[in-house]
């Protein structure tokens, strides 16, 4: 099963994201923090040697509480465990100044929300392609199949 | 990011070229193309009326029209609202915009830019 770490502070944006997993069948565990420095405390605790949690992949928004999706981005890089984890940040924002900010500190991939449904969805089928194509290669050890 | 060019190759609007594409200067595809592009190296847009059915190699691409075709080892792909690409794309930096249609499998094993950049 993936582990996804999906950093996002707006609980509507959190369950659209589920559902779009699950309406691609993707096999995944999502765990959410709700701002970044939750996400930072769970990469943290991954990177200390207690990797219950070690995601496959990394979806950030770039507005969180406490620290921004910049600042987990900066983190996540920095770590050597992460350093080959995708990470895509997923916003609202269509700010060239965001995208190339984000690309320059590491993520992979820049998707920009829809206001449409069906888009927004959508999200799943992105998601699946990335995690059939990366992150074993990233983190052999950890991926389970369980 | 590129630097700005001193010159760059215009594909116009009424042009069709059925074949290999090879520049070694930013390309700008305004018209249709079917076969291959080799811009290693630089720029590559097809513009909002652009149509293109082929495999790309460029290292930046800003697809505002239509791509048909994978694209490989590019530094950044840009999917603008509007865009429809169909194909498979493995690159370090990849954005999509709301609005911009892609169907095909996207791979981020590559390294991000930051990690290149070590």
């Amino acid at each position: 099963m993936f582990q996804i770490l999906l950093a996002e502070d707006n609980p509507g944006d959190v369950l659209l994201f589920r559902e779009a997993m699950k309406s691609r069948g993707v096999s995944c565990n999502v765990v959410v923090a709700e701002d970044g420095q939750k996400a930072i405390a769970l990469l943290e605790n991954a990177s200390a040697g207690q990797p219950e949690f070690a995601p496959h992949l990394i979806v950030l928004d770039i507005n969180l509480p406490k620290y921004n999706g910049d600042a987990v981005l900066r983190h996540v890089r920095r770590q050597p465990l992460f350093d080959r984890v995708p990470v895509i940040v997923l916003t609202s924002s269509p700010s060239p100044a965001d995208r190339a900010a984000a690309l320059a500190l590491g993520a992979n991939l820049y998707l920009q929300k829809s206001s449409d449904l069906a888009q927004l969805l959508d999200i799943g089928r992105i998601v699946e392609t990335v995690l059939e194509s990366g992150p074993g290669a990233a983190l052999p050890n950890i991926r389970s199949d369980s | 990011m590129l630097p700005t060019p001193t010159s760059q190759a215009v594909l116009g609007r009424q042009v069709t070229v059925k074949g290999e594409i090879r520049s070694r200067e930013p390309l700008t595809i305004d018209g249709e193309v079917d076969g291959t592009i080799d811009v290693s190296g630089h720029r590559l847009i097809i513009s909002a009326g652009g149509k293109v059915r082929a495999n790309v190699k460029a290292t930046e691409i800003d697809v505002a029209g239509s791509l048909e075709g994978n694209v490989d080892g590019a530094n950044t792909i840009c999917i603008r609202a509007g865009a429809h690409f169909l194909g498979d794309i493995r690159a370090h930096g990849i954005v999509i915009e709301d609005g911009g249609f892609i169907k095909g499998k996207v791979d981020l094993s590559q390294p991000s830019n930051a990690a290149k950049a070590g």
